[in-house]
Parts: structure tokens; C-alpha cells; sequence
């Protein structure tokens, strides 16, 4: 039988911390609901591109509008699940930008600007995930709301006189798209770039710290 | 008498080559006859207008539907079509507005000007005095049962309040305390103009859309009702006007425009913009023109301070803004070093993968075990009492470690959720 002694005892208790250290970041449900999320809104903004200015392609102009059509109501639904489940989770407060993180952004500030070589500690997400993400969800909800209002605009009108009628809401739902388009690159820019872990956990689940 | 019900059929009914006010004649001329209507007293004023509307009027082929226009009404006031001239013809204004308080129909073609007092907009001359378009039509709108605005200008401002709009011009309900129902369309169609008239004289006010213009004319988009609509589904798109198919690429507006034209066709039901090889340009919107111009792009132009500018050079630049920033900071990160840091030393998943794993309390019961069971020990009881106090306490450690990444204010709340950061240590 193998000789214990001090050496051995501490190598077998000290290393295994080695491996408990792998953390779950995103549940499941996370994980499914921005993986479905990312499939929703990128064919989302395809079709609606290209349903903006039908070009290129040579399919009915009705195939892509009801595929865009079923997709928006998916939106909805997978956006509504999403709310749910932040709240019960109390998953908001980590997705959501509030004061608190004020005192951190001088500091994010830095580290963006290679001024600090690490980020500080900000929780499960730094202040400018946080902006982008509250930003992403008043987004979806303007670009809900203004779906919903060309996709019943009977039962909107209120609404769409309020806003100007129905050109300036096509207006304002294209140029959110546009926007999209142009704040997605950055988020998957620094995905990739900032920490493979954080990648990886994003597909498994859990990463090492 | 016509029913309503049959009355609105009529109006939203689409046979070629007769004429709403033909289908509509014999029963109003039968319920004038049989003293079942009145016949109601019509002021018409025109303000900052082109006198288009009455020109749509007036140009009309349809001999029926001046004829009903002139049986159903008393023209009492119409500075194109009446015969008195200068202080005779305010007369009679003056009058009608007097005797017939609350019985007659004013009816306000072109848009409100409202700067300097409206003094842009002079539209008679009483008693040596001018008057101007906003004072006659404050004066005279109160008294009247019905304030009907026809075309864009009178009812939503229109070409009139375009941009700039050095007039300051409005539509009429902006100036009024009351319901005004609002004919949009530059110009308006004689049949909507005499078909509302003819409703408001049978029935009363007609029922009204969000922009007070009458459903049963403004109830559907252009888009709705076009003959073209099966080239849109089916991906039929015309580059030019005058091509075959659908105008949606070179900006038609049918699909934001309540209006009946397809079915009703103009210049006497002969034909209207699309099948003529042209895209609608809105003209019933009530944002025309200005929320329908440039007239062959989908969308208006955004105003931005020192010009104006197309939704998707915008979005372009933004995008660009976007991939500036990304290469700058990819720059920055392989320069600084830090993206070599991340892509090659950051993640400790390269080292041992998850299949090595192994129970943390199995390996320390099985190594305390050993120690103990072990015939030569050089362990003393209270050394590994000592060393389980020292694992318990590197628990607790990493323990408090993990929370500092968390949310300081929150911890206490955090706590409750069983959060998954935590989960593998606890198992
Ligand atoms: S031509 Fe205009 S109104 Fe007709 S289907 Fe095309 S977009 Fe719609
Ligand atoms: S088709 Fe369009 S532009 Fe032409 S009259 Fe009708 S609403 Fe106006």
C-alpha cells in the first residue's frame, strides 16, 4: 500500500480546488433563450432588410413576409420569457444598467482604453455589457411595439397618430434595425476577443476560473 | 329612403362605368321629394388653397353628380361657382350664417394661415375691411352643424404646410374648438367630397377614422385594394414607372395610404396612378407631402440639423462608426498585448478537461481514510483534525471570493438565489 504521508496529503487536498473552480455562468435557460434570441433577430433583420428593398433574391416577396411575420410573433413570445425569467431569476439586475454601476465606469473606462491592464471587478457583466443590453431591450420593445402597429395598424391607430402615422413608424422601425445592425458587430467582437472562457460558456455553460 | 346599411354598400361599392352619384340620385331626389331630408344650406370658404378640390368638383364628366351635388344642397356661398359678386355675395354669407345658424354645412377648402394674424391670407374685402382666412373661418364655424375640411390643405395642412412653411400654415381643426371631418387627398375625389355631403345630410355624421376622415371611403390602404397587389406577393417588382408590376421599389405609398382609389378610379372612374404606370404618392395620407416626399423612396428623408439625410446613410454610418471602433480597439488589444493574453494564456480550459473531474470530498475522505488506516502513520489525530479545519477554511475562502465578483449592494439579496456560481462548490 502506498506510504501517506504530509506531502502526499497536501497534494491531494489541495488540488482538487483545482477543479472545483468550474463555475456555472449561464443556465440553461439563458443559454436557450439567447441562442433563440440570436436566431430570431438576425433572420429578423435579414428579412426585414430585405423586405425593406427587395433585392438579389428571387424568391416571392410573400414567402420571406411570412417568414418574417412568424418570427415576429416569436420575438415576442421568446422576449416575454425572457422578462420572466430575468425577474423570477433576479437575472435583470445583473442585464440591466443602474447607478451603482456609475462608480465602476471610470474604471471600465480605463481598462477599454488600455490604460488598466485588467477590468475591476463588476459582477457577472461590466457596465458597458450592461448599457448595451438595456439598450438591446428597450430597442426590441420600440421595435415590438412598432411592428405590432404596422402589423395592425387598425387596431393601433390611436397610437400611430400619436407617433406621426404610419411612415414615420416604418421610419423609426427601419432605423432601429440599422441599429441593430450596427451594435450586434460589437458584441460579437468582444465575445470572441475578450475572454474565450466566457465564450465557451456561452455554448456550455460553465467555465474555469 | 335609402337605409344606411345600403346607402355605405353604394358608397364602398366599385361597379364600372356608373358613377356613385348616379347610383345615389334617384333615392335622394325621391327622399328631397317626399320632404324626408332637408335641403341642407352649404357655405363653401377656400383659404390658402389652389382651389384644387373645387376644380375636382367642377371637372368632373359626370353630369350626375353636379346635378345631385346643386338638388341636395343650397350653394349659398361658393366664390368660384355663384353668380352674386362683391358686397350681394357677403350678404348672403353674412345671412345664411345668421338665419341658418346650426343648420348649414360649412365646407373649408385649403389651409389655415396662421402667421401675422393670417394677414397672408386675405380672402374678402367687407365694408372697405379685409378679411382674412382664419378670422372668416372662426367666425363663421361655430354656427355651423358640419365643418367639413376638403383636401390635404384644409384638413391636415397639406402641400400648403409643407416644409418650410414660411405661411405657417395648418389644417382647420388645429384653429377650431370642434370636430371637423377631414376629405383628405390633393385633390380630394368628387365622389368622397358629394358622398360625404350626401351622408351628412341622409344620416348625419359618418363614422370617422382616427384622422376624422370617413371610413367608408379612407377605411382601407391603397395597397389593400390594388390590382397590382398579387405582383407585390409574388416578388414582381418595376424598377421604372411605367414598367409592368409592383411599384413598392421606387416608393409607392399605397401600403400607408388609407384611400379608396383603386376601386374608385379618377377622372371619372377611368383609371388611377399605379395601373397608369406611376407609384401613389400619398396624397390621402395625412402627413402629404412632407411624410411621403422624396415621392420615389420608400421613406421620408430624416431632418437633421444642417440637412437632411436618407435613413440607411445613417445606418451606414453608424455601422461604419461601429467598424472603426472594433479595428481600433483590435489594434489597440494585439499592440498592447492583450489579445495574446486572452486568445493564448487567458483561458484555463485548455488544462485539465472536465473528464478528469473527481468528487472533492471523496478525495479528501479517501486520503484521510489512508492516513489513518495506514500502519506507519506519521499522523497524528490532531494533524488531520488541523487539516480539515485548513480545507474547511480555503472553502470558505474561495467562498467569499467568488461573492466579491458579484454585486456588493446586492449581496445579501443575491444570496437567496441559488445562484450557479456558487453551485459547483456546494455539490
Ligand atoms: S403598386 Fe403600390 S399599392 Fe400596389 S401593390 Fe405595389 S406597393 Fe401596393
Ligand atoms: S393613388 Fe395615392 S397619390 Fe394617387 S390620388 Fe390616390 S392616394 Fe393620392
Amino acid at each position: 500500500m502506498e506510504k501517506t504521508n504530509k506531502e502526499n496529503l497536501d497534494s491531494f487536498t489541495l488540488s482538487p480546488f483545482h477543479f472545483s473552480t468550474i463555475v456555472e455562468l449561464h443556465p440553461l435557460p439563458v443559454r436557450i433563450l439567447h441562442w433563440l434570441q440570436v436566431i430570431i433577430i438576425t433572420t429578423l433583420i435579414f428579412c426585414g432588410l430585405y423586405l425593406h428593398y427587395p433585392r438579389f433574391l428571387e424568391i416571392p416577396y410573400s414567402t420571406v413576409k411570412y417568414i418574417k411575420g412568424v418570427l415576429n410573433f416569436l420575438l415576442i413570445a421568446n422576449t416575454l420569457v425572457y422578462i420572466y425569467y430575468s425577474v423570477i431569476s433576479k437575472h435583470y439586475r445583473e442585464l440591466i444598467i443602474g447607478f451603482r454601476d456609475l462608480q465602476h465606469i471610470p474604471s471600465f473606462f480605463r481598462y477599454i482604453s488600455f490604460l488598466n491592464k485588467s477590468p475591476g471587478y463588476y459582477g457577472k457583466y461590466n457596465p458597458g455589457q450592461k448599457a448595451m443590453y438595456t439598450f438591446w431591450f428597450l430597442l426590441i420593445i420600440i421595435q415590438i411595439f412598432t411592428g405590432l402597429q404596422l402589423f395592425f395598424p387598425d387596431t393601433f391607430g390611436y397610437f400611430i397618430k400619436l407617433s406621426g402615422g404610419l411612415n414615420k413608424i416604418r421610419q423609426i422601425h427601419y432605423f432601429a434595425t440599422w441599429i441593430f445592425v450596427a451594435t450586434i458587430p460589437i458584441h460579437v467582437y468582444l465575445a470572441i476577443t475578450e475572454d474565450p472562457a466566457k465564450l465557451q460558456s456561452i455554448f456550455t455553460g460553465y467555465a474555469r476560473r | 329612403m335609402l337605409s344606411r346599411r345600403e346607402f355605405l354598400k353604394i358608397c364602398m361599392q366599385t361597379t364600372a362605368g356608373i358613377s356613385l352619384a348616379g347610383l345615389l340620385r334617384p333615392s335622394i331626389l325621391e327622399a328631397l321629394a317626399q320632404d324626408e331630408i332637408p335641403r341642407m344650406p352649404v357655405i363653401w370658404i377656400e383659404l390658402g388653397s389652389c382651389t384644387g378640390e373645387s376644380i375636382s368638383l367642377d371637372n368632373t364628366f359626370d353630369p350626375d353628380l353636379k346635378r345631385l351635388l346643386l338638388e341636395m344642397i343650397e350653394l349659398r356661398y361658393h366664390w368660384l361657382f355663384m353668380q352674386a359678386q362683391g358686397d350681394t355675395a357677403i350678404e348672403v354669407l353674412q345671412k345664411t350664417v345668421e338665419d341658418d345658424a346650426g343648420k348649414f354645412i360649412l365646407v373649408v377648402e385649403g389651409s389655415v394661415v396662421t402667421r401675422d394674424e393670417g394677414r397672408y391670407n386675405i380672402v374678402m374685402n367687407r365694408k372697405g375691411q379685409e378679411v382674412t382666412g382664419i378670422q372668416l373661418l372662426q367666425e363663421i364655424a361655430p354656427h355651423a352643424k358640419y365643418v367639413m375640411a376638403v383636401g390635404a390643405c384644409a384638413a391636415f395642412g397639406g402641400p400648403g404646410a409643407a416644409y418650410p412653411n414660411p405661411a405657417r400654415a395648418v389644417g382647420v381643426e388645429e384653429v377650431l374648438n370642434r370636430k371637423v371631418i377631414n376629405i383628405p387627398g390633393c385633390p380630394s375625389h368628387p365622389d368622397w367630397m358629394v358622398g360625404t355631403i350626401a351622408h351628412l345630410i341622409l344620416y348625419g355624421e359618418p363614422e370617422l377614422n382616427n384622422y376624422h376622415a370617413p371610413t367608408m371611403f379612407f377605411g382601407k390602404t391603397i395597397h389593400d385594394l390594388c390590382s397590382r397587389r398579387s405582383d407585390f406577393e409574388n416578388g414582381h417588382f418595376a424598377d421604372y414607372p411605367g414598367e409592368e408590376g409592383c411599384f413598392y421599389k421606387i416608393g409607392c405609398k399605397g401600403p400607408v395610404t388609407y384611400a379608396d382609389c383603386p376601386t374608385r378610379q379618377w377622372n371619372n372612374h377611368v383609371n388611377w396612378p399605379v395601373e397608369a404606370g406611376i407609384p401613389c404618392i400619398g396624397c390621402a395620407s395625412p402627413q402629404f407631402p412632407d411624410g411621403m416626399m422624396p415621392f420615389f423612396q420608400h421613406l421620408p428623408d430624416v431632418y437633421l440639423p444642417g440637412g437632411k439625410a436618407r435613413v440607411e446613410k445613417i445606418g451606414a454610418a453608424l455601422v461604419g462608426i461601429t467598424a472603426l471602433g472594433i479595428t481600433t480597439h483590435a489594434v489597440g488589444s494585439v499592440v498592447t498585448g492583450r489579445m495574446g493574453r486572452h486568445q493564448i494564456k487567458g483561458t484555463k480550459l485548455q488544462e485539465p478537461g472536465p473528464g478528469e473531474q473527481i468528487p472533492v470530498d471523496e478525495i479528501i475522505l479517501d486520503s484521510l481514510k489512508h492516513g489513518l488506516s495506514s500502519k506507519d502513520n506519521e499522523l497524528s489525530q490532531e494533524l488531520l483534525i488541523a487539516k480539515l479545519d485548513e480545507i474547511a477554511r480555503s472553502q470558505e475562502n474561495l467562498k467569499r471570493d467568488l461573492e466579491t465578483i458579484r454585486p456588493g449592494k446586492n449581496r445579501s439579496l443575491l444570496k437567496r438565489i441559488k445562484f450557479w456560481v456558487r453551485k459547483r462548490d456546494e455539490e
